[in-house]
């Protein structure tokens, strides 16, 4: 094989692998990077840093896609989705210092294993969770009330058009500066943990805290990109196709939603990425 | 039938930001992504047409963001037709519009007076630009 050739189907490749990693991201709220990441990592032996760095660009891209897509429609919170963006801001700036400072250390290995571990944990909490499509009786407290932390939607698949209001909103903010680290450390959304802070926290109606979860993604994402791009981190070639593939497959993905119930996707999700988190813990410790 | 249904217990004050703002919002980021994209997809097939000799692992081992992190090596990579250089701009274009979605946010609830929230996105603003143009050139 002539070596345009490899280069086109390595490029070809990487669109796809991105494509499926956007549809499933934006349909489960939990962003693309936590599959693109470790594919980059496993199968191409891209360094991990820049495999980050990549990662963010997936996420950035899915996020303002769906985002579009979803204030279009009604679902996103622009008031709730924004107000906690001062929480997880912060945290994706700290996250992304730090693996760069680890990295520097040649601490590697440790970060392999820690992504790893929220790997697993990530799918298994998007498997597990057990959420009220709508809760009932919320008792707003006093942030909620000061900031108007209220909204409404109109559910697509009863028709119904449900009211809401902002519980335990402080819990929320320690969630999401938790989740911006998360997000800058790895390249990943952290999605599980801002859908937790928004549904389980503030217990917000289910689809409205995804797609304001998919909203909020991409103001961290730039936070985190924004460091390791200025620090040299993103290769701009490697990116490339992976944010426009994360596009298409947030853009498919972001179709389906409104109507959809999204458990079979998440076993599915559940199985590819305790796969690839057990590949990247072997391969960090010097294995196969 | 169709019912309004609440989460509360108790009564609910929405107050919304007018339908022209998440509309404006819709629009930012359909045009910022759409702007972003066709850079990096006509920087992509540049690059691939102008890089014959190039393979998967040439591509990995080198990144070639460094040129262009100033304004004068993007400038001047940009003005030599460098498809790298157009790569580079794609992923700064698409990661200026979560920035000016932010700052269109701050826009609107300024507008409609609620000064707290305003406040709170305008801090968001502020760290992002910082996290690019401060916090990643130091740590560089």
């Amino acid at each position: 094989m002539t070596t345009h050739v490899e280069l086109v189907l390595f490029l070809v490749l990487l669109f796809l692998i991105a494509i499926a990693a956007g549809f499933i991201g934006s349909l489960t709220g939990i962003g693309g990077g936590i599959i693109v990441i470790p594919v980059l990592v496993i199968f191409f032996q891209v360094p991990f840093i820049e495999a980050v760095g990549a990662g963010l660009i997936t996420i950035l891209a899915n996020s303002v896609t769906t985002g579009a897509a979803y204030i279009h429609e009604g679902l996103t919170d622009l008031r709730i989705g924004m107000v906690l963006e001062i929480a997880t801001v912060p945290g994706a700036l700290l996250g992304a210092s730090l693996t760069i400072l680890l990295t520097r250390y040649n601490l590697t290995t440790a970060l392999l294993i820690a992504l790893a571990i929220v790997l697993i944990l990530g799918s298994l909490s998007a498997l597990l969770r057990r959420h009220e499509e709508v809760p009932q009786n919320v008792v707003p407290d006093r942030t909620s009330q000061k900031l108007g932390l209220t909204g409404a939607f109109r559910d697509a698949r009863t028709g119904n058009t449900i009211v809401y209001q902002a519980a335990n909103t402080n819990g929320a903010f320690g969630v999401m500066f938790g989740a911006g680290i998360v997000s800058g450390m790895f390249g990943i959304g952290s999605g599980v943990l801002k859908v937790f802070a928004l549904d389980g926290e503030l217990r917000m109606p289910f689809k409205v805290a995804t797609a304001t979860s998919n909203f909020m993604i991409g103001v961290t994402a730039c936070a985190g990109a924004g460091i390791l791009l200025a620090a040299g981190y993103v290769n701009p070639v490697l990116a490339a196709p992976v944010g426009i593939g994360s596009t298409v497959g947030a853009i498919i993905g972001s179709h389906i939603l409104p109507g959809a119930r999204t458990l079979w996707l998440r076993v599915l999700f559940f199985v590819v990425v305790c796969g690839l988190a057990i590949e990247l813990i072997v391969r960090a410790l010097g294995g196969p | 039938m169709n019912e309004t249904l609440s989460t509360v217990r108790g009564p609910v004050y929405l107050h919304p930001l007018p339908p022209a703002a998440a509309a404006a919002m819709t629009r930012l980021l359909q045009i910022g992504l759409a702007i972003a994209l066709s850079i990096l997809f006509g920087a992509l097939i540049a690059f691939g047409v102008e890089n014959p000799s190039a393979d998967s692992s040439s591509v990995i081992a080198i990144n070639p963001i460094a040129n262009y992190l100033s304004l004068g090596g993007l400038a001047s990579g940009l003005w030599a037709g460098v498809p790298e250089a157009y790569l580079t701009l794609g992923i700064f274009t698409l990661l200026v519009v979560p920035i000016a979605r932010v700052l269109a946010g701050f826009y609107f609830f300024h507008r409609n007076g609620e000064i707290l929230v305003a406040r709170i996105t305008f801090t968001v603003f502020v760290l992002l630009v910082l996290g690019l143009l401060v916090i990643g050139p130091l740590i560089r």
